[in-house]
């Protein structure tokens, strides 16, 4: 658990990074908030891993803005929560429901 | 339930006690940051050139010759100013007025650009440096760039005058009278001309320049070249698009004006 945390650190750091630096001479997506959205979505749902994704990729997102530290925290994690609910209570997926059994 | 509970607790102190100490971790990050930052944005920086100049190798023929048939004009233009400085200088002497001071800068460079909006950009100087908030920051060709918006120790940063809550005020340069208006961030890199009183002789391709009269910036500073005016019957005040001089993808050195 440890280990996954850390290293999800270390991965959104490493993005931000090269989102701030490299690709912002390119016309991309942000692709913090797609990793957010991917993790939330694929991972297995008794997991939290995407919260937890969302916690430090949001993190990240504020300290590389002008925003306050907890703005893009908030924001990033009730999107999650609410995929997270969506896909609980109205999405049947085949790959979901077999975790689920 | 009860562990979540505490957890998003927990969770909310920590945002609320890292936001009082906010300047300090953010500046802990980029100074953390600095080296890996410079070196990835000179790589961005030249990926991106090299693409876009593979890309606009067609339009380039044209543009030579657009090119040439400008360097002609300049040229011409050039040898006026020349003759005009002269004149001045003599006229200066004559009147035994003093030469206009110059601003006192900082020399700076870009270390990142905001993720969510290319309308703010992180640079290197702060707190240490004597930098403060609301220095003026310009281009080592004198085109207004934007303004210190937050600073931290070793850092500052800077709303680009492109960003949408931006507003000051130009001077239109013009022969005939002084035409003065309020130039708006539109976001992306783009700027519009508002409140320019109705029958003003302004047209397309007239320069625009910094006005005093806020204070925020000094007077002269360029800001961009009317692309097209929009004129109204029904509205008070005219609007024109803008083509801004600044372009953040080519400025390497930035310099901040610390006294003015």
């Amino acid at each position: 658990m440890v280990k996954r945390i850390l290293i999800l650190i270390l991965f959104f750091y490493i993005l931000a990074l090269f989102q701030t630096s490299f690709l912002i001479h390119f016309k991309v997506l942000n692709f913090i908030l797609l990793f957010i959205i991917f993790f939330n979505l694929f991972e297995k749902p008794e997991e939290n891993f995407g919260l937890i994704s969302a916690l430090i990729g949001g993190f990240f997102l504020d300290i590389f803005s002008e925003k306050p530290i907890g703005f893009y925290v908030l924001i990033l994690f009730g999107f999650s929560l609410l995929i997270k609910i969506i896909l609980r209570k109205y999405i049947q997926l085949p790959i979901l429901a077999k975790h689920k059994i | 339930m009860r562990n979540k509970i505490l957890f998003a607790v927990f969770g909310v102190i920590i945002l609320v006690f890292l936001n009082f100490f906010q300047s300090g971790v953010k500046n802990f990050f980029y100074t953390v940051s600095l080296p890996f930052q410079k070196t990835l944005f000179k790589a961005g920086d030249y990926i991106s050139d090299f693409f876009e100049t593979v890309l606009e190798t067609k339009n380039l023929k044209r543009e030579n010759e657009e090119l040439r048939l400008k360097i002609q004009e300049v040229i011409a233009e050039n040898a006026k100013l020349r003759e005009i400085a002269e004149e001045n200088k003599i006229l200066r002497e004559a009147l035994k007025a003093n030469p206009k001071r110059d601003f006192e800068i900082f020399i700076s460079q870009i270390i990142s650009k905001n993720i969510l909006s290319s309308d703010s950009i992180l640079i290197k100087g702060g707190l240490g440096d004597g930098i403060q908030k609301g220095f003026p920051v310009i281009s080592p060709e004198n085109v207004l760039v934007g303004k210190i918006e937050e600073v931290y120790n070793n850092f500052s940063r800077v709303t680009l005058i492109s960003n949408k809550d931006f507003s000051f005020d130009v001077r239109v340069v013009n022969d005939l009278n002084k035409i003065y208006g309020l130039a708006r961030g539109r976001g992306n890199s783009g700027i519009y001309l508002d409140k320019v009183q109705m029958g003003a002789d302004i047209k397309d391709g007239d320069t625009l320049v910094s006005a005093a009269l806020g204070g925020i910036f000094p007077e002269g500073l360029l800001v961009g070249k009317i692309r097209k005016v929009i004129k109204s019957d029904t509205e008070p005040f005219w609007q024109a698009e803008v083509s801004p001089f600044f372009d953040i993808k080519e400025i390497e050195k930035l310099f901040i004006i610390i006294d003015f």
